[in-house]
């Protein structure tokens, strides 16, 4: 994913998710933000994920004791 | 006997139990240099002392006939303001929720009630736990008793400086990225991000729900520990919370450190983040104190620095912009602007790195977990810098970023901000002690043998002096 955003591309990419209400220095906010965001992705290891990691959110179910 | 703002829970409880010291007066006491100082420091958003009276009066009344309820009894404490306590307004530090009146308390306010604890107010905090230190709320922010043109930390920040100036024992504060630990750490006093689950986030305005702690910040690690007893334990009503009854905080206290086996995580502030010099040196001596009294040291190593950091930036953006979605769509203006842009990080992370991140974090809690085969706690940095100027935006953002608490957000392990001394401005450095899962007491033995072998809880801030 291209990290060039422009400002025109944050304004469009903020109104497809119903954010139409942010002015002019709101949107150079999510630009520098999601710029952040964007670099932050390139730190994470993923290389290093074998297809069956499995995420820290799986759950365990307990049995019912009464069945 | 020690100043009376300066009491410990330990000693004050013992006083207020023997009835050598009235509830009342000790709360008065309190009241009085909060009145006095806290224009400065700004630590409170709502203080109460009408409602720290009527505590203090019943707690007198039923300590008086016998009825003592334990090591609260009659002391007061602080709450940051994302914990609920009924009927008063729940803001976040925010313009959003000003009029945020809870209904029901926390359940840690409401084990704190229950243990007789004098509620003396709520607690200045980042907007939303995140934005801050900001000067655009309708609240300004806490500042550095040490010397009050500082940063405070955050976003428990009100919790910090409130407990260094000697207005509360002991304050609540949360910890989702380090937020008890860093306000522990510039303001020199104790904070403890407990095992994850080990305290009830019920009533406490979230952040991040995979990484979201709650802890206590207090002057001394026996004192730290006195109150993560009184608030930990499981709660049918939280997701997250544990299965694990808490309690024993205190059982390892004055046990001494001869012969327990300490990994040092050297590479996280002299590698992966080159810490400032005094900090590094207030650490390392740290080190040689335990290795004195007996402790078997030696350096570890651990996943990079940057890569905890990444985990849980991608996990704590995501899961807070799910949140704050709707405002963000219809009130972005009435955010500060340093909770909006951190906030605003969430918007366009990709569902398959929100993913990635979990799944690396079940990878690397794993491997940290692995290594306490072979040590009973390691020792790290907690900031990589002593506190910078408050009105400093750069110094502020760089330093927010030099830390190596996240890590312990990840994992989801007790992780404990102990002061380490002083720099030569006279401002706080401190390290961190880190147990295995529900290793609480073994973490504060640790802590409180360094504590007691380097007594820096015995300095405070002095303010009067102006600074």
């Amino acid at each position: 994913m291209p990290n060039d955003l422009t400002l025109e591309e944050v304004r469009t990419m903020a109104a497809e998710i119903g954010m139409t209400r942010l002015d002019d220095a709101h949107l150079q906010q999510l630009m520098r933000a999601t710029k952040a965001a964007r670099a932050r992705r390139a730190a994470l290891p993923v290389a290093t994920l074998e297809p069956a990691d499995e995420p820290a959110h799986v759950f365990r179910l307990d049995a019912d004791p009464d069945r | 006997m020690t100043d009376v703002v300066y009491l410990g829970i330990a000693e004050a409880a013992e006083l207020l139990r023997s009835k050598k010291l009235s509830p009342v007066e000790y709360a008065k006491a309190l009241i009085d240099r909060i009145e006095r100082h806290d224009g400065g420091l700004n630590a409170f958003i709502r203080f109460t002392p009408d409602l720290a009276l009527e505590d203090a009066r019943r707690a007198e009344a039923e300590i008086m006939r016998g009825a003592w309820r334990g090591p609260l009894h009659g002391v007061p404490y602080g709450l940051k303001d994302i914990v609920d306590y009924v009927g008063l307004p729940t803001t976040a530090h925010s313009k959003i929720l000003k009029d945020n009146v809870a209904a029901t308390d926390a359940l840690v306010t409401q084990k704190l009630r229950e243990a007789g604890g004098v509620f003396m107010g709520k607690l200045s905090t980042h907007e939303f736990a995140i934005g801050g230190p900001s000067f655009d709320l309708p609240w300004p922010p806490a500042r550095n008793p040490w010397n009050r043109d500082h940063f405070c930390g955050g976003s428990s920040s009100g919790s910090g400086a409130a407990v260094a100036a000697g207005f509360l024992p002991a304050a609540i504060g949360t910890d989702t990225g380090g937020s008890v630990r860093n306000p522990a750490s510039m303001c020199g006093v104790v904070g403890i991000k407990p095992t994850y689950g080990l305290v009830s986030r019920r009533g406490v305005f979230p952040l991040s729900f995979s990484l979201d702690h709650v802890g206590p910040l207090t002057r001394t690690v026996r004192d730290n520990a006195l109150m993560l007893d009184l608030i930990a334990g499981p709660d049918p009503l939280d997701p997250g919370s544990a299965a694990h009854a808490g309690g024993a905080c205190t059982a390892q206290l004055g046990r001494g450190v001869e012969g327990l086996r300490i990994g040092v995580i050297r590479h996280f502030y002299t590698r992966d983040m080159e810490a400032d010099a005094e900090m590094t040196a207030g650490i390392d001596a740290a080190v040689k104190t335990l290795a004195d009294l007996g402790a078997r040291v030696r350096e570890i190593e651990t996943a990079p620095l940057s890569e905890y950091l990444a985990v849980n930036r991608t996990i704590l953006t995501s899961e807070a912009f799910a949140i704050h979605e709707n405002w963000m769509r219809e009130r972005p203006q009435d955010y500060g602007a340093l909770a909006r842009e951190r906030l605003m990080a969430g918007a366009f992370v990709r569902a398959a790195d929100y993913v990635n991140a979990t799944r690396l974090r079940r990878k690397i809690t794993d491997a940290f977990h692995a290594l306490f085969t072979d040590i009973d706690v390691a020792i790290t940095s907690s900031s990589m810098d002593p506190a910078c100027r408050i009105d400093d935006p750069k110094a502020v953002e760089y330093t927010y970023a030099r830390q190596s608490r996240a890590p312990f957000n990840v994992t989801g392990s007790p992780a404990l901000s102990v002061p380490a001394g002083f720099s030569k401005a006279g401002l706080p450095l401190a390290m961190q002690v880190v147990g295995k899962p529900f290793s609480e007491a073994m973490v504060y033995r640790v802590a409180d043998a360094y504590e007691q072998a380097t007594q820096w809880f015995e300095r405070h801030p002095r303010l009067d002096a102006g600074r």
